[in-house]
């Protein structure tokens, strides 16, 4: 699913900086992110809720942070856009190497969507980006996205219909429970009825029935067949 | 693998059957023990452990029945206390029940016991209906491509049970290496790299370590425990931010690869020894056909309610009569026995204690009895037959709205039975919330034991509404479980949230023997815990009314009328501030029937004096509200021992007893005082 991003700077930054962390320490925590960011651990927890309510972090009670795939992807592209603006002041314009940084960290929040795509299309044309750049993969995901738009959750499929699964995107327990019963990537199911008051619905799934509830459906991606 | 097999005599054999829920599981446990079985508790959590003993030759055979679960993750106290004894119990042959003609699951459960290293048996249970459905299966090219002996069954027509006790005699000291699942470049380079840093810190070796290693990268919360408790948390923490760090790079989550990968062994298991109709040419079966009318949009709920009516039609009217006999079977010998003692020339107290204390007591608890009986006969049928689960699926809709699981009915339905059947039927919910919340409210269903207390009050009282007045009181306690439900949800449980992810398995005609067995278990389990208070309050009111020695039985002097008395005023806004009725509710906390007993002795009228007295003593009002506070109030002591054991903790066991007891005063308050207002009291 493409990730809108419309997150405040400071944000970003915490996204940025549990992407980080992560990668650094193999976990995150709200003391972490407060020293590297250089301010007070009661601002992080505001904004790791925010981050939470937009889905882009998940965090069990006391647990570690953790960054949901959403979050993930969206936490990349920001990494991804301060490579493509650095690389864009220190090649072509000849910026020096510490500016150009400091520069991308300002600018990145600000960028929109079409300056960095018109950039990218620029450094690509100009042989300036290394294969493994990182912005690569983001058209490439893109293309896909489009490719695949008739994604649907399963809870909009209709009474007979089939449809094969591409993704749970529920979480924790939800989640392996419905992978436990079978629905995982590529099972196909058929759903076979719904209950007398509209909910639950029974599906048909590896060869036999399963019910679940609607707002269960509604987590399943699917692809109609 | 077996590890932690112990020494045993060469002709004992110890077995364990697991498997998915709905593969017969049960019923094969019954084939093979028949009636030489027994429940207990696995320690620790409020899972059943059933054991039996079987015979084969000249073997003798233990069976330990684990919990059926779709999965040995550790998701719920039935998937840990499978997987412990799996991993560490002691065993020596696992017989995995696999429903045929439900392949792709139910090999889902078997490649998770493979993993683990586990011995088994691969036993195609239902082959009947595999065959029906047009499902072949290829025995040897399964056994082969799983490294298992597989043996077809029948365990409801106990077909296949003497082959594949042969089998189970003969791979009792197998031991096989564990099953390998390719889970592709990335999780094995991954594996490896665990499994060195698991040698390093000297890790446990008595369990699989490549399947603690997986389970280690799927995030499984008990082993990361394991991890810890082993090697220490600093250790741990290496090993966890490895996976962690690797995760992030990873394109989908571990879990979500490694279930992946399991299925798709599987897929390619059943490709080369299945032949089986394609998805979309399964034909359509007769439960499908039956589906279409239970579930029905208009006939789905009428047929729910006809089905609940039914079965406590069946509870009542055909249970009443018998608890007739029973009581007049205990009248009978109570009055020989007296006799009989009095022509002895023992003397009139101890010949009261043995008649009313004694034998009185043991007819307290069997009048429990055919209710029970008949209840767990009627559920156990609606089990078996496969209409409970879709009755759960009828009825979701209203229970979520509750914040519960549709199958929460179950143990609500059986509460108006006994509330300890029904906080023990609460066993059937998965997630502990669900379950504590049904434990909670489920006092707040009338259980038959209120009943006689209901009938003796409006008979005297209110004799021309008398049904209507025992079912205001009936509705009224479901009004007050569904505001005692959502206040729970909102208080206790905020954020957390059930789901309804449920198989609907096909319908299957019960079994008798799978019927009378579960009826049994629920009598023994009721006998054993009930019983055992329900006879030692029976006993201990007959010595409270006799104390201090001297006084006559059961009055104003005696201990329990001083109590009584004690405690009246706090009663009195409520209207009966008498300290006959403080002292009926007192002892009815040790059992509810046993307030209208206790009324009987401290009005001191017999069998048809009663009701003059209650007459007399109460104000029609004042006896409602009365009524209110039994059906509310603090639950009898069996349920609180049932809840108890339950739950395992005495927190939930006071919070349920003392909510309720606020709960019921402020109700009969409301009733009473109210009642006082708009005039209802003259």
């Amino acid at each position: 699913m493409e990730v809108k991003l419309n997150l405040s700077e400071s944000l970003e930054d915490y996204l940025e900086a549990i992407f980080d962390l992560i990668k650094e320490n193999g976990s995150a925590r709200v003391t972490d992110i407060a020293n590297r960011l250089h301010i007070a651990a009661s601002s992080v927890n505001q904004g790791l809720k925010k981050l939470n309510q937009e889905g882009l972090v998940s965090q069990e009670k006391y647990g570690p942070i953790e960054l949901t795939n959403a979050g993930y992807r969206a936490a990349e592209k920001i990494r991804c856009k301060h490579q493509i603006i650095y690389l864009f002041l220190n090649r072509t314009l000849g910026v020096s190497e510490k500016k150009a940084d400091n520069d991308a960290c300002g600018i990145e929040h600000a960028l929109s969507e079409e300056s960095f795509e018109k950039m990218v299309d620029y450094l690509i044309k100009n042989n300036y980006l290394a294969e493994q750049n990182c912005a690569f993969k983001l058209k490439e995901n893109k293309e896909e996205k489009k490719m695949t738009a008739e994604q649907i959750m399963l809870d909009k499929i209709s009474v007979g219909s089939k449809a094969k699964i591409l993704k749970v995107q529920s979480k924790g327990r939800l989640k392996r429970k419905l992978m436990d019963m079978g629905l995982n990537r590529g099972a196909l199911v058929e759903v076979k009825g719904k209950a007398p008051m509209g909910d639950p619905i029974e599906i048909r799934v590896r060869g036999y029935s399963l019910s679940l509830r609607q707002n269960e459906a509604a987590e399943i991606l699917v692809k109609e067949v | 693998m077996a590890l932690n097999k112990s020494k045993r005599k060469n002709n004992e054999v110890k077995i364990a059957l697991a498997g998915n829920p709905n593969s017969g599981k049960t019923t094969m446990f019954n084939e093979l023990t028949g009636s030489r079985q027994h429940v207990g508790n696995w320690p620790g959590v409020t899972v059943e452990k059933k054991m039996g003993r079987a015979s084969y030759q000249n073997y003798s055979l233990e069976v330990i029945d684990l919990p059926g679960t779709y999965s040995l993750g550790a998701y719920s106290d039935d998937e840990v206390v499978a997987r412990d004894f799996l991993t560490t119990g002691d065993y020596d042959v696992v017989l995995n029940i696999i429903n045929s003609s439900n392949l792709d699951r139910n090999l889902y459960f078997t490649v998770q016991l493979l993993e683990m290293g586990v011995d088994l048996i691969a036993v195609l249970n239902m082959a009947d209906e595999a065959e029906k459905k047009g499902i072949k299966i290829n025995k040897n090219k399964l056994a082969k491509m799983l490294g298992t002996s597989v043996v077809e069954t029948v365990a409801s027509r106990g077909r296949g049970i003497d082959k594949l006790l042969k089998e189970t005699v003969q791979n009792r000291d197998l031991s096989e290496a564990a099953l390998k699942i390719d889970y592709g470049r990335e999780i094995e380079d991954l594996i490896s790299e665990v499994l060195s840093m698991l040698r390093e810190f000297n890790f446990t070796d008595q369990i699989n370590q490549r399947w603690a290693a997986v389970k280690l990268i799927e995030h499984d919360p008990e082993a990361v425990k394991l991890l810890e408790r082993e090697v220490g948390a600093s250790k741990a923490k290496k090993i966890k931010s490895l996976i962690a760090g690797r995760e992030l790079k990873a394109e989908d989550d571990f879990d979500n690869i490694i279930i992946d990968k399991k299925y798709e062994f599987i897929n390619q298991v059943i490709a080369e020894s299945v032949s089986r109709p394609a998805f979309d040419q399964e034909p359509e079966n007769i439960s499908d056909k039956i589906d279409k009318v239970i579930t029905n949009k208009y006939l789905g709920i009428p047929i729910f309610m006809v089905v609940m009516w039914s079965i406590f039609k069946f509870t009542f009217t055909l249970g009443d009569p018998l608890i007739g006999y029973i009581e007049t079977f205990f009248e009978a010998a109570g009055g020989w026995i007296g006799s009989l003692l009095a022509g002895a020339g023992v003397s009139p107290l101890i010949s009261s204690f043995i008649t009313d204390g004694i034998i009185g007591g043991v007819g307290s608890v069997l009048v429990f009895i055919p209710n029970i009986f008949l209840l767990f006969l009627a559920i156990g049928i609606l089990e078996d037959s496969g209409y409970m689960s879709r009755a759960a699926y009828v009825m979701d809709k209203v229970m979520s709205k509750l914040g519960l699981h549709g199958k929460s009915f179950i143990p609500m339905i059986v509460g108006f039975g006994c509330n300890v059947p029904g906080v023990m039927a609460t066993r059937t919910l998965d997630s502990k919330r669900d379950r504590i919340i049904s434990i909670l409210i489920n006092p707040l269903m009338s259980c038959s034991a209120r009943l006689p207390v209901y009938v003796v009050f409006a008979g005297a009282l209110f004799p021309n509404h008398a049904g209507t007045v025992v079912f205001s009181l009936y509705a009224l306690g479901i009004v007050m479980a569904v505001i005692m439900a959502g206040v729970f949800n909102k208080i206790l449980f905020k954020g957390e949230r059930s789901h309804f992810v449920m198989e609907l398995p096909p319908y299957r005609i019960p079994t008798l023997k799978g019927v009378f067995i579960h009826m049994w278990e629920k009598v023994g389990a009721f006998i054993k815990k009930a019983g055992t208070i329900i006879f030692s309050v029976v006993v201990l009111i007959w010595v409270l009314a006799n104390l201090p020695l001297g006084v006559e039985y059961a009055s104003a002097e005696s201990l329990i009328g001083q109590f009584g008395q004690l405690i009246a005023p706090l009663f009195k806004p409520l209207g009966f501030g008498s300290w006959q009725a403080a002292s009926s509710l007192v002892f009815g906390i040790l059992a509810k029937e046993v307030v209208v007993g206790t009324l009987g002795v401290v009005y001191a009228a017999g069998e048809g004096g009663l009701r003059a007295a209650l007459t007399t003593n109460f104000s029609p009002l004042a006896a409602y509200s009365f009524l209110t506070m039994v059906l509310l109030y603090t639950p009898c002591i069996a349920t609180l021992g049932a809840i108890k054991s339950e739950t395992q903790s005495w927190k939930w066991t006071l919070v349920t007893a003392s909510y309720l007891f606020v709960l019921a005063w402020i109700v009969a308050f409301v009733v009473y005082q109210g009642g006082m207002l708009i005039g209802l009291g003259a």
